[in-house]
């Protein structure tokens, strides 16, 4: 529906003009924290931290770090972990390499001289799914068959209550090409990169973007993702099977090592989805008039007295090679086991 | 049912005591003169003709059906007859006996410009009713308008105290309401959504209309239910004498009209129809393609009316109106054999009444009116996959819909020259499904999946009231309309109450000026939970209930009107002050179109809001150049718990100066020149006054609500007629020009990241798009009689 709207709209907007105009806004803006920190059984905890800047300030992100609070992890069961500021990767990171654990629920504290203490709590959610099998079938189009589409089936055992997934599939290369200036190939025999992998599926619960989730004024007319993004309405508390088809990209960044692939189901927590949901939103507006609404997107938030997000995921990664089999970074020539993911640079 | 019939007995006991009361206002030497005005070329009976005793100065109005009914003591007088657009019709009559007199007005001779202005002058200097405006529908379709469009909401947008919400769109924004506070009535029933392609053109077609008035302020005791102004449209009833019709050519489309006797003198009917041929006009271009869109809207009027007997006539009215928008697409990948993907838009509205008008006695009007309102909106989207033997399907639906029943009794009692009573009761059985959703999944081999979500299902409620109002000349200079309205709504969980008392007078301090004051408390029961600056369709009609209190307010009004140069000019000065509670909005960072259909209840709050302006019109109406001036000073604030910390901000229409100039110029018989000029200071923005960084994104941070002001809008409109007489009628040929002189007006304004075109580069900016440049417009119009 908004779509539609948007579509008529235009109509009148390829005869309409935009201008750059003067707005008196007042001056005396009050920045706050904004705090950025997804975490997930099994990775170090980390977050970003900056402040907010008046509107018509030219900061950048580098200029907005805020590099000396003091970052404290909390959990039910006595856990406390205080984050240091790493300044080469310009994060809060935990020293002693702590990671979250399943099922329990962490609390952030923040303070920083000149702004207001930060809180923020959420809870691991627990995700049940299994790959079922990994097969290939030929793609026919018209009369012409072609022999090499992957097809793999998983499931996932769904928690009553509203859940929202989400499904990537990468792929092992040898290299990543930088978008940086210098526009290099980056390329270290010790590591192991990996890049996405488009896939198909004909579940019409797919969606590209969150903001396209369950919402009925954005029917998603893809059927082919770099990320899906599903909620459980349709199976709230079942188990339910899915399938998606794949063919991987030829590319001399996989000539040495063959065909590798691992696809991540992510089951996120409802901060994390609102918060990715309504950051989508809220970028469609960007640079655009927001014709839908009078009133602006806001960004969900469960940062008190700041902005961002705090909130966790659960991620279940099969790992998979061309004949089905599974597979291991470390025999695959990544010294540190650790795979780099090429949307980095 | 035992309440029913109690509330029955209790009704009927009321209309009863009432008419016993009012028989003491007669005397036994009075004789009353009464019956219809028509007119003499059509039969169509005509409201608010004048009636005047010059002899005694009494006088009397002619009411929404032509019925005029005017007591007093026996003897020879001279009776003026006046309308606007009608020559006057001078009587002679010797009353010693009541008598029942048919007055025919006839409107080819006009051209003796005074004889109309003095009807106009008398009825709105000795009128009780302020805040009214009614603005004849032949200079309503002289004046310029997009692409060539005629539009009657639009020209009441430029009338003081009205603000037109964003530009091109057809809402009525009054004294600092919203569009829902109108009560937009269609030959006495309420439209829910009277808009087409999402606001920019009303539903209502010139050519089936024969009046529109517009009171924004001292509602009389027989309008209730809304908060903001009354929109009264009347259709035509059609030609009684013989058959004529109308037929026009437009940019975006086509009208016709067809009227006519059934029976000559006895009865007619009236059918005029209007549509869009965009989706026509786009059909070729979209041959072969795989994607297909499709655009469109219609109307559709009748009209009907049969006279039984000298004191019973039935009118039976309809409208059917619909807006439909659809995107298809079928293609095939090398993975998916077939799909097809579509989505469906569309809104329409129904309206039907039959209406019963009969005399009773010669001072008892009548009429009873049986209504039924239909209103939807429904989209869905669809989603067919075949791969293999594998097939899945999958549908959306989502849903909106009122239907209400409605029965109103009206009736107006003229005892003598120095009251005019009227009373009443009406009942409303109202059904609300406001936002359901349907999802449907069916795959190959799995049984199907059916999830229906409804915030609230259907609710059922009672609207039930009753009024009385006397326009008493209690002086000869002093004139005052009192009433009262009493209402109850009631919904399987809630039930609210209301009084609402009402008051205007008029003190006529010399023969051409006069000062009015008026009181108006009211209650609105339904809400319109909106979050868009246009008309969206997804707009919810919300019904009050558990946890949703009604709206309420009541506007004190005061002003001056004086007339010049015996009419000529019409100057009139109004000051307003209006108080609201019980408004709804969507709570802060609610996502409008998710909440609409799935969480409403959960994402909206009440509050209030306040209304101040002044008001001024100056009328020329007559000589070659007529048309008018106005200017308003307003201030309109909204206060939430929940919005803005609590604190007040300005209303998203909030505009402290508004001007229109509308100006129509008799260049000859044949040719008429027209120009709107409307200047508006900028309208509340809700922009952001910081922003940060997540990830990949620049996000904003949204700052106070409404704080500050878009620029200026401004614009001049141009059109100039062609008019031929011919054997068979008319042609009318326009020309116009929207925004002459290309202004870029703001309609939307928002934040920009784009480093080229801000500076510094590094900082956002803002920007704003114009879209309504200058646009031509070109139409036909043939009448034939």
């Amino acid at each position: 529906m908004r779509h539609l709207f948007t579509g008529f709209l235009l109509c009148i907007v390829v005869t309409g003009c935009e201008t750059i105009i003067d707005l008196d806004v007042a001056d005396n803006y009050e920045s706050r924290l904004v705090v950025i920190s997804t975490f997930s059984p099994g990775k170090i905890w980390t977050l970003e931290l900056s402040q907010s800047v008046p509107f018509n300030d030219s900061s950048l992100y580098t200029d907005a770090i805020v590099s000396n609070a003091t970052v404290v992890i909390l959990a039910d069961d006595g856990f406390r972990d205080t984050l240091k500021y790493n300044a080469n990767q310009k994060i809060y990171i935990s020293v002693d390499g702590n990671t979250p654990q399943h099922g329990k629920t962490y609390h952030l504290q923040i303070k920083a001289p000149g702004f207001a203490d930060i809180e923020a709590s959420s809870q691991v959610p627990l995700l049940s799914s299994n790959l079922l099998d990994v097969g290939r079938e030929p793609i026919k189009i018209g009369s012409l068959v072609i022999p090499d589409q992957f097809v793999a089936r998983f499931n996932i055992d769904d928690e009553p209550g509203r859940n929202y997934y989400r499904v990537t599939l990468q792929r092992l290369v040898s290299e990543c090409f930088s978008f940086d200036t210098t526009g290099s190939d980056i390329v270290n025999p010790d590591t192991l990169y990996s890049e996405r992998n488009y896939f198909q599926s004909n579940s019409p619960l797919f969606h590209s973007f969150p903001e396209t989730v369950d919402d009925p004024s954005y029917p998603d007319l893809q059927d082919s993702y770099s990320t899906a993004y599903f909620s459980d309405k349709l199976f709230d508390g079942m188990t339910r099977e899915f399938s998606i088809t794949f063919t991987p990209e030829i590319s001399r960044a996989t000539e040495s090592i063959g065909n590798h692939f691992f696809l991540e189901v992510s089951l996120l927590s409802n901060d994390l989805f609102a918060h990715e949901r309504t950051v989508g939103l809220h970028d469609e507006l960007v640079d655009l008039p927001n014709i839908n609404q009078r009133n602006p997107v806001v960004v969900h938030s469960n940062i008190q007295n700041g902005f961002g997000v705090f909130a966790a995921y659960t991620s279940a990664i099969f790992m998979f090679d061309e004949d089905g089999n599974e597979w291991q970074p470390v025999g695959l020539g990544a010294k540190s086991g650790v795979i780099v993911n090429c949307d980095n640079y | 049912m035992v309440m029913v019939t109690t509330k029955s007995v209790l009704c009927a006991t009321l209309i009863t005591l009432v008419l016993t009361s009012l028989s003491n206002f007669t005397s036994a030497q009075s004789v009353t003169v009464s019956g219809y005005v028509e007119d003499i070329d059509s039969g169509e009976r005509i409201l608010g003709a004048s009636i005047y005793i010059s002899e005694l100065e009494i006088g009397t109005v002619s009411n929404q059906y032509g019925f005029y009914s005017l007591t007093t003591l026996p003897g020879a007088y001279s009776v003026m007859v006046s309308h606007i657009g009608y020559d006057t019709f001078e009587l002679q009559l010797g009353l010693y006996s009541d008598t029942t007199v048919i007055i025919n007005l006839d409107s080819r001779v006009v051209g003796l410009e005074d004889i109309e202005v003095t009807a106009k002058r008398e009825n709105d200097l000795e009128s009780v009713q302020m805040s009214r405006h009614e603005i004849p529908i032949e200079d309503i379709e002289a004046l310029p308008v997009i692409l060539g469009e005629i539009d009657i909401q639009k020209t009441l947008q430029l009338l003081p105290g009205v603000q037109s919400g964003v530009e091109g769109s057809s809402g009525l924004y009054v004294r600092g309401g919203r569009p829902d506070q109108n009560l937009v009535l269609l030959d006495g029933l309420p439209l829910y959504n009277p808009n087409h392609l999402f606001g920019f053109f009303s539903v209502f077609n010139s050519s089936a209309m024969k009046k529109v008035e517009l009171i924004k302020g001292g509602f009389p005791a027989r309008y209730g239910g809304r908060l903001s102004s009354v929109v009264n449209y009347t259709m035509k009833e059609g030609n009684l004498k013989r058959f004529n019709g109308e037929a026009s050519i437009g940019l975006l489309s086509s009208r016709g009209t067809v009227e006519g006797p059934i029976v000559k003198d006895r009865g007619s009917f009236l059918v005029a129809a209007r549509r869009t041929y965009v989706d026509q006009i786009l059909r070729p271009f979209q041959s072969g393609s795989d994607e297909r869109r499709g655009a469109m809207f219609y109307d559709l009027n009748l009209k009907a009316n049969y006279v039984l007997s000298d004191n019973d006539r039935i009118y039976l009215s309809a409208y059917g109106g619909k807006d439909a928008f659809s995107y298809v697409r079928q293609d095939a990948t090398g993975l998916i054999q077939d799909k097809d993907f579509g989505y469906d838009l569309g809104w329409w509205n129904r309206v039907g009444s039959l209406r019963w008008n009969r005399l009773i006695g010669d001072r008892i009007f009548a009429n009873l009116l049986l209504g039924i309102i239909k209103y939807r909106f429904s989209s869905s989207t669809r989603r067919f996959l075949v791969k293999d033997d594998f097939t899945t399907q999958y549908n959306q639906f989502w849903d909106s819909k009122i239907t209400d029943w409605t029965a109103k009794l009206d009736f107006e009692y003229f005892p003598n020259s120095r009251h005019y009573i009227r009373f009443g009761l009406e009942g409303t059985l109202h059904r609300f499904n406001p936002g359901s959703s349907l999802t449907r999944l069916d795959e190959s081999g799995l049984p199907p999946v059916n999830l229906l979500s409804s915030p609230s299902g259907s609710i059922k409620s009672r609207e039930m009231s009753l009024y009385f109002e006397d326009d008493m000349q209690l002086h000869s200079s002093l004139r005052v309309n009192a009433g009262i309205r009493i209402s109850q709504y009631t919904s399987t969980d809630s039930e609210f109450r209301s009084i609402e008392p009402r008051m205007g007078l008029n003190i006529q301090i010399a023969q051409s000026t006069a000062v009015k004051a008026s009181y108006a408390r009211s209650k609105q029961y339904i809400h319109l939970l909106s979050n868009g600056g246009a008309a969206f369709p997804t707009d919810l009609w919300i019904p009050s209930m558990n946890g949703i209190t009604p709206q309420s307010g009541y506007q004190i009004a005061l002003g001056a009107l004086r007339s010049i140069n015996d009419g000529q000019y019409l100057f009139s000065l109004e000051g307003y002050l209006k108080e609201m509670e019980g408004l709804l909005e969507y709570q802060y960072g609610a996502d409008a179109f998710e909440a609409s259909f799935l969480t409403w209840p959960n994402a909206i709050e009440q509050g209030s809001g306040s209304a101040y302006g002044a008001e001024l019109l100056i009328e020329k109406k007559t000589g070659a150049l007529t048309g008018w001036l106005s200017y308003t000073l307003s201030r309109s604030t909204r206060r939430f718990e929940f919005l803005n910390l609590g604190e007040s901000y300005p209303d998203g229409f909030d505009r402290l100066h508004d001007i229109s100039v509308v100006a129509q110029y008799k260049l000859s018989e044949k040719t008429e020149l027209s120009a709107v000029w409307v200047y508006g200071s900028g309208y509340p923005v809700w922009v952001p006054t910081g922003r940060y960084f997540s990830t990949f994104y620049i996000i904003f941070d949204a700052g106070p609500v409404n704080a500050v002001r878009a620029p200026d809008y401004h614009r001049l409109d141009l059109s100039v007629s062609f008019k031929k007489n011919n054997t068979w009628g008319e042609r009318i040929f326009q020309l116009g020009i929207y925004n002459a002189y290309n202004r870029r007006n703001p309609m939307f304004i928002y934040p920009h990241t784009n480093r080229i075109t801000c500076a510094p580069e590094s900082a956002p900016c803002f920007a704003q798009l114009s879209l309504l440049q200058l646009i031509p417009a070109i139409s036909w119009r043939w009448i034939f009689r």
